[in-house]
């Protein structure tokens, strides 16, 4: 299985995931990201207030550091159907 | 098999026994590696054994479907298999290696006729379930009052007391199950710790750099069971 790093840009900043996680394609990654994403809204008293987190992005690399998915937290309240952006930069 | 000397052992609770209550249980103890991720107690099936933790950590975890949560953690100062000194055969939680280490068991039956036999041993081993269940509380009001750099001070100070050392393995996978939240949110809230200068994190392994401060920032999270714990069992020998 291919392994997936899912790291936070936030202010600008890529705070890396250094370990990542082994997921069987891109459309398990994109489907753990929103899923991450949904949680950290429901849950502001464990995650932060949303405030704290709606200008972050989930920017997902695969093992060359290429990044191949990017989920930008308030995308995905206004589409309010699940889809994300992709980011093939 | 040579028979195990309470001199050698690193178990507190195994350490501060009476030396004819020790003796009492010396033909059943038997040193067992503990191994990462090892379960040694299935949720609902009989317990076996009863492992005073020597070196490591036991989790002790809820289950819920696919989802895993740690409520307890037991060391060096405990025991896994507290249902046993209750006298229930069985636990609806995990207890699970979270770091390897070293344990001395004991057969829980040959535990249970030993603390008939002494009331000194029986007291001794309830007063740590009493430290236990204060530290389970004090995990659910730390999930339900604190955010997550918080609980995770908390996690990193509890898991340094238990193993002694500065360099804790910890993956941030592990972490995420541990603390039940998504591996995203363990990886800004570490960032945010090693930022401030209170851990440095690498690959598989987390530093403690400033304890006082992770303590500042674990603020009433961490500390209520350790002080209940020292009370109730007095200072380390």
């Amino acid at each position: 299985m291919p392994r997936f790093f899912t790291n936070v840009r936030r202010g600008g900043i890529l705070i890396p995931d250094r370990e990542g996680e082994d997921l069987p394609d891109l459309r398990a990654a994109r489907r753990e990201a929103l899923e991450t994403v949904r949680e950290m809204m429901r849950l502001p008293h464990v995650y932060g207030d949303v405030r704290e987190w709606q200008r972050d992005e989930l920017v997902v690399t695969d093992e060359s550091g290429a990044a191949v998915l990017t989920v930008p937290f308030m995308a995905r309240e206004e589409a309010g159907d699940g889809r994300s952006d992709v980011d093939g930069s | 098999m040579s028979l195990l000397q309470q001199s050698t052992i690193r178990n507190r609770l195994l350490a501060a026994m009476t030396p004819d209550d020790f003796a009492g249980l010396q033909t059943h103890l038997e040193r067992v590696p503990l191994e990462l991720r090892h379960v040694l107690i299935r949720a609902g099936e009989s317990i076996r054994h009863v492992h005073f933790v020597e070196r490591g950590i036991s989790s002790v975890l809820a289950e819920a479907e696919q989802e895993r949560i740690e409520i307890g953690m037991i060391g060096p100062e405990g025991f896994a298999g507290l249902p046993v000194v209750l006298g229930v055969e069985s636990s609806p939680h995990v207890f699970m290696v979270q770091s390897e280490g070293e344990a001395v068991r004991i057969p829980a039956e040959a535990l249970q006729e030993a603390m008939d036999r002494s009331s000194s041993l029986r007291a001794l081993l309830a007063r740590y379930v009493h430290c236990f269940m204060v530290l389970v509380a004090q995990t659910a009001y730390a999930n339900a009052n604190y955010g997550l750099e918080s609980r995770l001070a908390r996690w990193i100070l509890m898991t340094q007391d238990r193993l002694g050392q500065d360099e804790l393995p910890l993956t941030h996978e592990f972490l995420s199950t541990m603390l039940g939240v998504r591996r995203p949110g363990v990886t800004v809230a570490t960032q945010v710790l090693e930022g401030n200068g209170l851990i440095r994190a690498r690959r598989g392994r987390i530093t403690v750099l400033d304890r006082e401060r992770l303590m500042e920032l674990a603020d009433g999270s961490y500390g209520v069971p350790e002080a209940e714990y020292e009370r109730v069992m007095g200072p380390a020998s």
